[in-house]
């Protein structure tokens, strides 16, 4: 995983990625990647003054965090588990419903929730400008005195920086044939085979097909998709997560109900969950007949993403 | 409120007076014009922060209320419309925001329209390019960050059996209708006026609260009904909040 605030930054990412979205106004530069990753770890941001973005999107977790829901502004939780922070720069929706169009759009979500950060702009804004090194590294970064315009410019510059690959599996994908344990190659296999298709919606080299599919019963407390589109058939749907680094990013699903890899792949042998004829679930989640090696097989190339 | 705009100016209705006494001796072919908002109940003055009687059995208190207009114009005698303003925020507790004001051409007018909440370019504007203090800022508090767009309305409040708001079993209500489908075009209000160098026109805008949950578009019950926030199953309380919303202003 690379932090672009780490070092001197410069991009670095494999050929097969493509070119990164970049917003023709916010171009990445280091002083910008510097002042975002600070900003990003400053607790200031929040009303409380005590949680940071990093509070939820833990480094040391692929910048996921490890409870199901994250706790906020007075121990408030919203409804959906954090979502892992990697090759955001490749993506063009944002939010687990897929609401919001651009990173520097994104970071207003939390900044404001009122179960996150519970935060206003202006509130922001007085801190970082009565701060005098953020005076500075806004003038470095933006020419300007900080301001909502550099604030969530620095934070999504900062975000685009965070880089997952070079996993055993891509290794191998490049050729290293030695990259994969057998256990591993046999659960690859398991994974592209037509009769699991995990593939056919964890696809191309993100792992993901950047749609929407409902697992899950429809919850009345979060609308999933249907938030965003207002079509009563997308309740229940949310966007299908990326698998890279899935080790360090437990738990898992939209509302982190899954603790281990281990009862995600049971969830997915057994056949879903049943749902119902107006909200049904995806066709090809039914149960498989997988032995107990098969299933670790499956684990070890999970990891291995 | 677009700083670029032609001739929108934004100011308190005092400081209104003496600034455009200033703007005038620069530009003698624009009148003064400001609309401003108050609460009403049936024609009487209601506030924010006291009980209203929406019926006879429940009132509500109203602790924030925020809208925008958008597309303001006024209307010329031969029904030829001159736009002043293309949106603006009114916010009923912020002193500073109640009362907007424009300069507008020399001329005879007849009316007052604008839509209610933000076209769907204005919707879809990015509010980190907006200074914070243009209402289109996400500093404005109207933005909505998940859906990236613009709530058009946001009230919030209590409510309970007359005489009783204030107490711990208060219910909450909170109306964030948002949404390019809610937009609200064309609202109409007669009013006859001239706009003249050294003529200063004040209109205010009355909202009586009651048609909020009595309006033309059906009743809303502040009890059961007392969420919008564009949900997928909200749809049709939106549509009849703001519907009623637009219902509840005059002159």
């Amino acid at each position: 995983m690379l932090d672009g605030g780490d070092a001197e930054w410069a991009w670095k990412y494999p050929e097969r990625f493509g070119p990164p979205h970049i917003p023709e106004d916010n171009p990445l530069t280091p002083e910008k990647i510097a002042l975002g990753r600070r900003l990003f770890f400053d607790p200031l941001l929040s009303r409380n003054q005590n949680l940071a973005c990093a509070g939820c999107h833990l480094p040391e977790h692929g910048f996921a965090d490890t409870a199901a829901l994250s706790l906020g502004f007075h121990g408030r939780s919203g409804e959906r588990n954090a979502p892992a922070l990697m090759n955001l720069a490749w993506r063009t929706r944002f939010n687990l419903d897929g609401g919001v169009r651009s990173i520097e759009l994104q970071v207003l979500v939390p900044l404001l929730d009122s179960t996150e950060m519970a935060s206003t702009t202006p509130w922001v804004i007085d801190r970082l400008r009565a701060d005098r090194d953020y005076v500075d590294l806004f003038q470095k970064a933006f020419g300007r005195l900080p301001d909502e315009f550099g604030l969530v410019r620095a934070l999504a510059a900062y975000e685009r920086t965070l880089i997952h690959f070079g996993s055993p599996n891509d290794r191998f994908e490049e050729g290293d044939s030695s990259a994969l344990s057998p256990s591993a190659r046999r659960g690859r296999q398991l994974f592209y085979q037509s009769e699991a298709q995990c593939g056919s919606c964890h696809s191309g080299v993100f792992l993901t097909d950047q749609g929407y599919h409902r697992l899950l019963p429809a919850d009345s407390r979060d609308d999933g998709r249907a938030r965003i589109t207002l079509d009563p058939a997308d309740r229940g749907k949310f966007h299908t997560p990326s698998l890279r680094n899935v080790k360090n990013t437990a738990p898992y699903f939209h509302n982190g109900q899954f603790k281990t890899l281990r009862e995600v792949v049971d969830f997915y042998t057994a056949g879903g969950v049943p749902l119902p004829d107006s909200l049904p679930g995806d066709p090809r989640i039914r149960p498989l007949p997988w032995s107990e090696q098969d299933k670790e097989d499956l684990i070890a190339f999970l990891e291995a993403l | 409120m677009n700083s670029r705009l032609l001739i929108g100016v934004i100011l308190s209705s005092s400081v209104f007076l003496v600034a455009s006494d200033c703007e005038k001796r620069e530009t003698p072919d624009l009148g003064g014009f400001s609309v401003g908002i108050e609460l009403v109940k049936q024609g009487e003055p209601a506030f924010a922060g006291e009980a209203i009687p929406i019926d006879d059995a429940t009132e509500v208190r109203i602790d924030e209320l925020r809208f925008y207009l958008s597309h303001i114009r006024l209307m010329r005698p031969d029904s030829s419309l001159i736009e002043i303003v293309d949106y603006i925020l009114y916010n009923l507790t912020k002193s500073g925001d109640l009362r907007h004001g424009f300069e507008v051409p020399d001329g005879s007018y007849i009316g007052l329209v604008f839509n209610l909440g933000l076209d769907s370019a204005q919707n879809a504007q990015n509010p980190t390019v907006f200074p914070s203090d243009d209402d289109l800022s996400a500093a404005a508090g109207m933005y909505w960050t998940w859906a990236t767009q613009y709530r058009f309305v946001l009230t919030e409040g209590k409510s309970n059996n007359l005489g009783q708001t204030g107490q711990p079993n208060d219910g909450g209500f909170a109306y964030h209708p948002g949404g390019n489908h809610l937009y609200q075009e064309d609202l109409f209000f007669p009013y006859d006026f001239n706009a003249a160098p050294n003529l200063n026109t004040s209109l205010t805008l009355k909202i009586d609260v009651q048609q909020w949950f009595y309006g033309p578009a059906g009743s809303i019950d502040v009890r059961t009904e007392n969420a919008v926030h564009d949900a997928v199953g909200q749809q049709e309380l939106a549509l009849r909040f703001i519907q009623n919303f637009a219902a509840s202003l005059s002159l």
